[in-house]
């Protein structure tokens, strides 16, 4: 059964949500813009919803939220070649969900490898980036950034649903947040940051996303598939994570590779 | 014709050389003698031990005899044939079957590579049967797998039709940017 928004956003954007469909319920937000990845008129378009009745997470993992708790979001995009690199897609995604947090309740977030978002080392958000091919000559690559941000759940959800790690801006921040007014301004937020980025400007991401990784200069372990890259970590950019190791020898990894950068000096958030 | 021109090397299978008595030459030198008696007891001797390739050399006589296998095609596979680029897709020629008495036309293969370094997942989510297993047809838009890189997931479609042949990486196995992930036959 084909869903039906009851409204619809014109934000004053420069790319993304500019037309913005708002669904009370839907199954996936993901799976309902990549359904619309046939026409590339539906380039930055975002979909909206109160509920997710089947929402997705990581390689079928579920996605839950009671109605009405969460920021339920996804942008189609089809991105020309020089944005489609993962590293890039993934740190813009995080970063943006950051900048977020940041306007609406005053609390630096961290970004835990690759697009974790946390705040005091809880888990506030859900990222999954999906990619088709569209099918279409002049945008062959589809791609839906889906974001699933918890917003307005007590801390007794998370004990609730056995998620000691996982939290909400509200209850974090104590604040008593909104749906509609923190989605606008995510929206927001990624329109900027994607501006940038067309413009050639990445470099503002790397750094922001640098930054919000917290590990620079710690003694940290990159593990690829294969084996696990220790030393101190010098850089991190969107072609390469560098470390020196302990025997002065520098090492760069591609960050597609790496599956896990965490701190060897701290335990685990 | 492969173009593999390593030197002597033994069979495939088993131990049994038999003495290069008779040779063919097929590294473009003069042939020498050839003696049919010779090469209608190394078939004989190839069938009745399984053996897939025996690889003779003496002096500068070369003998190369070669079995197909319809059971095995992957047998075929190894052997390491320059792919005509084909977007995600390219192209294998699998050697005509040297025992037959027409020799058949060469078999293309075609093969589905990864488009990019990741993590190569066979179904959408763990527990799920795979999107294609050998013996499947798939279209140009079939979905073949999802290979994941920093948490984004691709969806890999054949771009291709045929039938699966060859699902050549396991499930969950790293992979890199133009690994072959499927062997597709057209004619399937």
């Amino acid at each position: 059964m084909m869903e039906r928004p009851i409204e619809e956003w014109n934000l004053p954007n420069r790319h993304l949500g500019r037309r913005t469909l708002i669904f009370p319920s839907v199954g996936s937000t993901n799976t309902f813009a990549l359904s619309l990845a046939n026409d590339p008129a539906n380039h930055g378009l975002a979909v909206l919803a109160r509920e997710q009745t089947a929402g997705r997470g990581q390689h079928g993992r579920k996605w839950q939220a009671p109605p009405g708790s969460s920021v339920l979001l996804s942008i189609l995009l089809f991105p020309p070649p020089c944005l489609r690199r993962p590293s890039l897609l993934t740190a813009w995604a995080a970063v943006s969900v950051c900048e977020t947090i940041l306007h609406i309740c005053n609390l630096q977030a961290k970004i835990k490898w690759p697009n974790d978002v946390l705040i005091h080392g809880k888990k506030v958000c859900g990222i999954l980036i999906e990619q088709r091919p569209s099918g279409l000559p002049e945008s062959p690559l589809a791609t839906v950034v889906g974001i699933g941000l918890n917003v307005a759940q007590p801390d007794q959800f998370f004990i609730d649903a056995g998620l000691p790690e996982g939290a909400s801006l509200s209850s974090i921040s104590g604040l008593a947040l909104e749906i509609e007014p923190t989605a606008k301004r995510l929206l927001q937020e990624l329109d900027d940051e994607y501006d940038r980025l067309i413009q050639g400007d990445a470099a503002t991401l790397e750094a922001m996303w640098k930054w919000r990784l917290g590990l620079l200069g710690k003694q940290v372990g990159a593990s690829t598939a294969h084996e696990t890259h220790r030393g101190r970590l010098i850089d991190v950019t969107l072609n390469a994570v560098t470390l020196l190791t302990a025997n002065g020898k520098v090492e760069k990894v591609a960050p597609e590779k790496v599956q896990h950068l965490e701190s060897l000096s701290e335990p685990r958030p | 014709m492969s173009p593999r021109s390593e030197g002597p090397k033994p069979a495939r299978k088993g131990e049994q050389q038999p003495a290069p008595t008779s040779a063919t030459d097929d590294a473009g030198k003069a042939p020498g003698p050839f003696d049919v008696r010779t090469v209608k007891s190394l078939v004989a001797l190839m069938t009745q031990h399984d053996l897939s390739e025996i690889d003779l050399r003496d002096g500068h006589q070369r003998l190369r005899l070669r079995r197909g296998n319809s059971q095995k095609p992957t047998v075929a596979l190894a052997v390491p044939v320059p792919a005509t680029p084909l977007t995600a897709a390219s192209q294998v020629t699998v050697p005509p079957k040297p025992e037959s008495n027409a020799l058949p036309p060469s078999k293309t293969l075609l093969e589905i590579k990864s488009p990019t370094p990741g993590t190569f997942y066979s179904s959408a989510k763990p527990g799920e049967p795979p999107f294609v297993k050998v013996g499947s047809k798939v279209i140009a838009e079939t979905v073949v797998c999802l290979i994941e890189a920093m948490k984004i997931f691709n969806e890999i479609q054949a771009e291709v039709a045929g039938v699966i042949v060859d699902v050549a990486v396991e499930n969950q196995q790293p992979v890199e940017y133009g690994q072959v992930l499927f062997r597709v036959d057209p004619a399937g």
